[in-house]
């Protein structure tokens, strides 16, 4: 297939889009997109931004080593939240279990963010996952506590919309 | 199959006839050396992977083996140091790895390559080799997709997993591909350094070329 017959919505959405795409969007030319936003919205564009811009979450989930709990929340909050919002991450909730600070064995810390969508989350990918400073953060914080996970979620009413983009 | 991948990146001074000759000429070496091969120029937006993409296939690695001994192997070779025409190439050969085939047409070829980060988890390492492979069944128009382990690299990584996708079209890799859930919260864990689960550093080549046919299904059963 030749380049031109490639719709440039397509490509445009795939820049922002995806593992190894995210970082591209920045790449694109300003005049390609501009362009790109003059031409009209199809039925099923329209459908497919509604898909895209579903709100989905991330939680963090931490374990902690015995009697850090409070200690390690402080730390990483400190060192994560602001770089969280500047990366379009928006903090709903933290949860401690059990909800009492343990001093001889493990609590386990959950972080509840949004994010606007898949192209909210392609947007994080590409502000944080190049960056050598935030992939040192991680390792430093994975060799703080016991374990880590980081999952996505989306609400289940939503399911159906996001999966069928 | 086994395969054998070069990305080719030219040199920003390099002409175009410059650039249009290594191509014919790497091209002709390959269909010397076997006749399943694929070519292109990778297509835009591609993260890393060059300007031009060029796959020899084999049945097992014995016949890459072989070829490797080959006069029009080492033939490829000289054009590729030429540095007034090259910047760099990767290169990578891989073995059967998991194959998934759903489909024998295709229109777009696309191999992820990527280094294993030194810390992963064995367990994550294990986990992404069994449901990568399932990509084909959750994201239409991922036709056909294989997933192994590299066994020769050279380059700018110390590669060590390939990713081989058969699309129904070029757009699928830079759409659908990217936007269902089954690749942005679950397989994309194994490339997210704030997952438990993160195997690949950020470092990593995906081009993808337009394709006439289903290059996965050479050599498959």
């Amino acid at each position: 297939m030749e380049r031109n017959k490639i719709s440039r919505r397509a490509f445009i959405k795939g820049a922002a889009a995806g593992t190894a795409s995210a970082a591209l969007l920045t790449l694109l030319p300003k005049n390609v997109l501009a362009e790109e936003a003059e031409e009209p919205e199809t039925q099923a564009a329209e459908s497919e931004t509604d898909a895209l811009d579903r709100e989905i979450y991330c939680i963090d989930r931490f374990v902690t080593n015995p009697g850090e709990g409070k200690e390690f929340l402080q730390y990483f909050m400190d060192g994560y939240l602001e770089k969280a919002q500047s990366y379009g991450m928006t903090l709903k909730s933290t949860m401690i279990s059990p909800p009492v600070w343990l001093d001889n064995a493990e609590n386990t810390i959950e972080i509840v963010w949004s994010i606007a969508g898949f192209n909210g989350w392609a947007a994080m990918v590409n502000a944080s996952r190049y960056d050598s400073e935030t992939l040192a953060w991680w390792r430093e914080i994975r060799s703080k506590v016991v374990s880590q996970d980081r999952s996505f979620y989306a609400l289940e009413q939503d399911m159906e919309v996001i999966n069928n983009v | 199959m086994f395969s054998a991948v070069y990305m080719v990146t030219f040199s920003e001074t390099a002409s175009d006839t410059a650039r249009e000759e290594l191509k014919s000429t790497l091209k002709d070496l390959a269909d010397k050396i076997t006749p399943v091969n694929i070519a292109g120029d990778v297509l835009p937006y591609a993260y890393g992977g060059g300007d031009w993409f060029l796959e020899l296939g084999f049945e097992n690695q014995d016949g890459y083996e072989t070829a490797k001994s080959s006069a029009q192997w080492s033939e490829i070779q000289t054009p590729l140091a030429n540095t007034a025409t090259v910047d760099h190439f990767e290169f990578v050969a891989y073995g059967e790895g998991t194959l998934n085939i759903t489909s024998d047409t295709a229109a777009c070829h696309r191999v992820l390559i990527f280094e294993v980060v030194e810390d992963a988890d064995p367990d994550a390492i294990a986990k992404m080799e069994r449901i990568m492979p399932d990509m084909c069944n959750y994201i239409p128009g991922l036709l056909n997709c294989k997933l192994a382990k590299v066994v020769e690299s050279s380059g700018t990584m110390n590669w060590g997993y390939a990713f081989e996708c058969d699309f129904d079209d070029p757009t699928t890799f830079l759409t659908n591909y990217n936007y269902r859930p089954y690749h942005w919260a679950n397989v994309d864990k194994f490339f997210e350094p704030a997952c438990s689960e993160w195997v690949a550093d950020p470092n990593l080549c995906t081009p993808y070329i337009a394709a006439e046919e289903a290059f996965l299904l050479n050599f498959s059963e």
